[in-house]
């Protein structure tokens, strides 16, 4: 019989517990903080690359249940240790698409992380990364990639502010959340004016970063293998 | 201090993979409410460590 120990749970509970702190503080989103807040995120912190069926199938788990996820890789200790990660999704499984968003600036290029949910959407993941070249609301502790795997369970959305969902796409613009109207539009508010207030130097804008997971350098880049 | 190291409270239960399977809703409920839970394959090598700190009472303390 595995112990509780011999599985490695307290390692994972610092890893997960240090990445649920800075998700309250460090992106500037009030859902993010809020979800995180409410216990609404699953994390999953992992001691090397694990096998991506498996990590499809906990995603359709989160998503039955209605959890965000956050799958941290504590392994990967620089951008080719990315490189490795975003590779081995691809090649694992077909549910996952690597896209090209383009250069960035300084010799950066931005990259996308597609995840076909179980319905057939295709839903943006978002990155984190302990890299300069991210956005400042996106420089965590440590690799991950986090999506919201479900449907759309966000009955606010395609009300203004919040944007019209797109067929065939989900994001954490659909996640499930809890508020209601007004303490969802003013959260919203909210965000926006603390995400503006982060991104200043140098002066960026999180609307570039809506479908890009990772900003690399463009050496980095170079070793991806993008899907068309 | 716990000798060996651990800090952590919460009550983790050690599921197998073929329970996993059958009730995945289960396992991650049982992680939503004691903090975490814990999958291993049938060779006994872990599978995966689901951590979900139960939310607080208090306000995020975010920055926006």
């Amino acid at each position: 019989m595995t112990t509780e120990e011999e599985a490695g749970g307290g390692v994972d509970d610092a890893i997960g517990g240090h990445f649920r702190k800075w998700l309250r503080i460090g992106t500037g989103c009030g859902f993010a903080a809020s979800l995180a807040n409410a216990g609404r995120v699953a994390y999953e912190a992992h001691a090397e690359m694990p096998p991506v069926h498996e990590v499809d199938a906990n995603l359709d788990a989160y998503a039955a249940s209605r959890f965000s996820a956050v799958f941290i890789f504590p392994f990967a200790t620089s951008e080719a240790g990315l490189v490795d990660v975003l590779a081995s999704l691809r090649a694992g499984s077909s549910r996952w698409k690597i896209r090209d968003r383009g250069p960035g600036n300084g010799g950066t290029h931005l990259v996308g992380v597609q995840w076909s949910t179980a319905n057939g959407d295709v839903s943006d993941a978002m990155g984190f990364a302990p890299l300069p070249s991210m956005p400042v609301t996106r420089r965590a502790p440590y690799f991950a990639i986090a999506a919201w795997p479900g449907g759309r369970e966000n009955p606010e959305r395609g009300t203004p502010p919040t944007p019209r969902a797109r067929r065939g796409e989900v994001s954490f613009l659909d996640a499930a959340h809890g508020f209601g109207h007004d303490a969802y539009a003013a959260l919203w508010d909210l965000t926006m004016t603390a995400v503006a207030g982060l991104m200043v130097m140098p002066p960026d804008s999180a609307k570039r970063y809506y479908t890009t997971a990772f900003v690399l350098s463009a050496t980095a880049a170079s070793a991806i293998t993008f899907d068309p | 201090m716990d000798p060996k190291g651990s800090s952590s409270t919460s009550s983790a239960r050690v599921f197998t993979e073929a329970e996993y399977r059958a009730d995945a809703g289960r396992v991650i409920a049982h992680a939503a409410t004691e903090g975490r839970a814990i999958v291993v394959r049938a060779d006994g090598t872990p599978r995966v460590v689901i951590s979900i700190p139960p939310a607080e009472s208090t306000s995020p303390d975010r920055a926006g």
